[in-house]
């Protein structure tokens, strides 16, 4: 109901500059993958086209999935890409510029929010990221960073299920 | 118009969003690629995934956010405007706040609710128009505090007072100008509490700008050397009994409910501008049974009667038509004008009028018609349409024509004007007269 009305305040709208910024970022990854160019650069546009039209087009229904096609699509192109410096600063730089999408995505109404503190933490990581891959450029020291990475977020994604009345639509229909 | 906060003590809930799963799933998804293939690249991009949630946590308010809406309606007719602020303790990013607006019926949505941020508040317009007259509460909205990435949400409490709206025919404020019939055995006994300029006397006050010079006492002025007024015990001009029928006809439900909006909107318009005359009006709903606020006078009676007309309902069953006039006999002196609204949709609904005679009660009708409910007017009308209105209209007519045999009765089809109830009510006769 109050999710409708159109955006008053900006000519420009946030959302609209983080998919550019995402496809820019999803050409320049696709170039260099193993597939082809031509492969690389259609991932990415065709993955920010589908998720920008469900996100606008297609209704309310569509748009908490808008965001599958997009992290698939760019995902899989990190999978092809070659482990070079430009590659990883390329893959960091789109998961943020994801983040920065879904930032400007709940504002449908008009609203900017700036969410550069919630990026923050993100944006530090990849950059502890990318200094790490300058300094110390063993394969292993990557391979530990991501098995503890990966027992921790197992770990969240255990508590979230444990939990599930915490999960936002669980709580909708839980009877009062 | 806003009750003091109440300050729910404790942490604020945290309700994750379908979208932490996407974004975790996807991040262990490539973190588990990422150590297959023994490629950096899937990782870096899983990072940013991986930690948003945290993130968002970090933004959470640490103890339970209490909103407090401060709001007042603005239009007029047909338009209801409504301009708030919400504002927040303690206080959170105004940006973040996501009010849902649930309008009652039969209000309709002519535009989006416009939110902007007014530091430290959110304010918002919304825009409503309403078919016909109404008398209702707008809820309280839901309010859910977000962070900016939409992982993490948590309920807002609100506080506040729903916000009453009521909308009736303009033409009503000239009612007060009506002097109704006294009921009581010696007029000009029973006086009303208030003072005013006109009436018994009785004191002498300092004067204030708003005195009319026939209040200044000009003798009492000229001995004390300041302006001296006069104050007068302001006589009650007569009685009023209000009287809706409630019980379901053979138009159905939702058509019953329809009408019922609309009388009780009549209904409220007529006892605040009598009141404001400080005549008594009394509200009786007769559903089953007779509910009634008995007659009284001033702005609680007016609280009183809108409760009661809030809480009227489309009976579920009928009453028997004696059963109110015996009922209005506990409440209501007989002889006392007694305005029954109802759409006199059935035979069963025209009965009541002998009753109420017969028990001494001078009635009028005021009838919403039913006729603009079965057929709504559109802007291009087809002939069947036009036709169905011809007979339906004929219908009421000659049902009209019965009833105003036993009382003077006025077809209210017109929602939005009550001239001819004005009109009718400005005749002695009609009314019965002054005694």
């Amino acid at each position: 109901m109050t999710d409708a009305a159109p955006p008053r305040h900006f000519a420009f709208r946030p959302e609209v500059g983080a998919l550019l910024l995402l496809t820019l970022l999803g050409v320049a990854l696709g170039f260099s993958i193993s597939l082809g160019p031509i492969v690389g650069v259609a991932l990415p546009a065709l993955g920010v086209a589908l998720g920008a039209v469900l996100h606008r087009g297609l209704g309310e229904r569509y748009r908490t999935v808008a965001a599958v096609p997009m992290v698939a699509a760019l995902g899989l192109l990190t999978l092809w890409a070659p482990v070079d410096l430009p590659s990883e600063v390329l893959a960091g730089g789109i998961g943020l510029a994801l983040l920065l999408w879904l930032a400007s995505e709940p504002y449908p109404r008009g609203r900017w929010v700036d969410a550069s503190a919630a990026l923050v933490i993100p944006m530090l990581a990849v950059l502890v990221g990318v200094l790490t891959s300058l300094l110390l450029p063993t394969s292993r020291n990557f391979l530990a960073v991501a098995a503890g990475l990966l027992v921790a977020e197992l770990l969240f994604a255990a508590y979230l299920y444990a939990h599930p009345s915490e999960l936002a639509g669980a709580a909708e229909t839980a009877p009062s | 118009m806003t009750t003091p906060p109440s300050r729910p003590s404790g942490s604020a809930p945290l309700l994750w969003t379908r979208r932490v799963l996407l974004l975790v799933g996807a991040g262990a998804l490539f973190g588990v690629a990422s150590v297959l293939l023994r490629s950096s690249v899937p990782l870096f991009f899983a990072l940013p995934l991986l930690l948003a949630p945290i993130a968002a946590g970090l933004f959470l308010p640490r103890r339970q956010v209490v909103a407090q809406v401060e709001w007042q309606e603005r239009g007029s007719g047909p338009r209801v405007r409504i301009a708030g602020r919400i504002r927040t303790d303690p206080p959170v990013a105004p940006a973040l706040l996501y009010p849902t607006f649930r309008a009652p019926a039969p209000l309709r949505e002519r535009e989006a609710p416009a939110l902007e941020v007014v530091e430290p508040a959110l304010a918002f317009a919304l825009e409503y128009e309403t078919p016909f007259p109404c008398v209702l509460d707008f809820p309280l909205p839901e309010i859910m505090w977000r962070d900016p990435l939409g992982l993490a949400e948590s309920p807002v409490a609100t506080v506040g007072t729903p916000l009453a709206i009521e909308r009736y025919p303009p033409e009503l404020h000239r009612l007060g100008t009506v002097n109704l019939r006294r009921t009581t055995p010696l007029p000009g006994e029973i006086r009303s509490s208030a003072l005013g300029a006109a009436g018994e006397f009785f004191t002498v006050r300092g004067a204030i700008p708003t005195d009319t010079p026939r209040q200044i006492n000009w003798r009492a002025t000229a001995r004390v050397g300041s302006l001296i007024a006069n104050d007068y015990l302001i006589e009650r001009t007569g009685d009023l009994v209000l009287l809706l029928d409630t019980r379901p006809s053979e138009l159905g439900r939702q058509r019953d409910e329809q009408l019922l909006s609309v009388a009780r909107a009549g209904a409220l318009g007529i006892a605040t501008a009598f009141l404001q005359a400080k005549s008594r009006v009394g509200l009786g709903v007769f559903g089953e049974f007779l509910e009634a606020t008995p007659l009284g006078t001033g702005r609680r009676q007016r609280f009183r009667i809108r409760r009661l007309l809030r809480s009227a309902t489309i009976a579920p069953l009928g009453g028997p038509a004696e059963r109110l006039a015996v009922s209005m006999r506990q409440y209501y002196p007989p002889g006392v004008l007694t305005l029954l609204i109802s759409p006199l949709a059935g035979e069963e609904q025209t009965l009541l009028l002998p009753h109420l005679r017969r028990r001494g009660y001078n009635v009028i009708v005021l009838s919403p018609s039913p006729v603009p409910v079965l057929v709504p007017p559109g802007t291009t009308e087809s002939a069947e349409e036009l036709l169905a209105r011809r007979i339906l209209r004929l219908e009421r007519r000659d049902r009209l024509g019965e009833v105003w045999a036993e009382a003077p009765t006025v077809d209210w089809e017109d929602y939005w004007s009550l001239a001819p109830l004005v009109a009718l009510l400005r005749r002695p006769a009609a009314r019965g007269g002054n005694r």
